[in-house]
């Protein structure tokens, strides 16, 4: 499991996420990604398109990561969600809480 | 027919071995992400959640099937008694509400068919878990 963080703006991040993050790997990025998303003070748009596996340990770090961004009135989205990280977001209506769309420009758009 | 034996909280070569038995078995990708999944999540939650007798905890075992195109999971642990069926439905999640859990095994529900739970002679949990191939 692995991210990269990538400054686009003055206002806003692109985190990149590769691999899996489940049970067995939430551990090794919880605290660098909570820190690199909550704490940036930017909205963000998460690239989701290296991300081979979701679990809801995984959606809880998304959840509350993107909470603090949030309430300081910005925004979170993801793109490039594969199918089957989308069925289990969509399982738990995710998409209700962090939007989802296809592409980064559409990522973007959404940022206002 | 794939059996393991490990500690609670040290699935991770478990659940690789799984898969890996799954994918020999020509099992298809959403099937085979709903099988790992199911299993991370029942493991996590007996890891975080699971109350077991005093002294070394005894070890899961994993019972893993793929016949007919349906994959059987057999999973039994030694944790006080936990019926997966059972457990309360939880609110859809919210960026502003802390409580988010309950969501695995709400996943557990969506993509698995849990079978049966018993409670075996001896003081272990059971539970069988079907997942259909589906489409996908």
């Amino acid at each position: 499991m692995r991210f990269e963080v990538v400054e686009l703006s003055p206002v806003a991040n692109k985190v990149v996420l590769e691999g899996r993050l489940d049970s067995t790997t939430v551990g090794q990025v919880e605290t660098p990604f909570t820190a690199a998303v909550a704490a940036s003070g930017r909205s963000a748009v998460i690239d989701m398109g290296g991300l081979e596996f979701l679990s809801s340990l995984g959606i809880r770090l998304l959840l509350s990561s993107s909470r603090p961004v949030t309430r300081r009135g910005g925004k979170v989205v993801l793109f490039g969600v594969r199918p089957m990280v989308a069925e289990v977001l969509t399982a738990m209506a995710l998409e209700q809480v962090l939007p989802m769309v296809a592409t980064e420009e559409e990522a973007l758009a959404l940022l206002g | 027919m794939l059996e393991l034996r490990f500690p609670p909280g040290e699935h991770a070569a478990a659940l690789e071995q799984a898969e890996a038995f799954l994918a020999g078995r020509g099992t298809g990708a959403a099937q085979l992400y709903r099988a790992r999944l199911v299993l991370d999540e029942l493991l996590a939650n007996l890891a975080m959640h699971g109350r077991f007798p005093p002294g070394p905890p005894p070890p899961v075992r994993l019972e893993v099937v793929a016949a007919g195109g349906v994959v059987e999971l057999v999973l039994e642990d030694g944790a006080e008694p936990f019926d997966p069926r059972a457990a309360p439905t939880p609110a859809a999640p919210s960026l502003d509400d802390d409580r988010v859990g309950g969501l695995g095994l709400a996943l557990v529900r969506r993509m698995a068919e849990i079978r049966d739970y018993r409670r075996l002679p001896g003081g272990r949990n059971r539970i069988e878990l079907v997942i259909a191939a589906g489409p996908g």
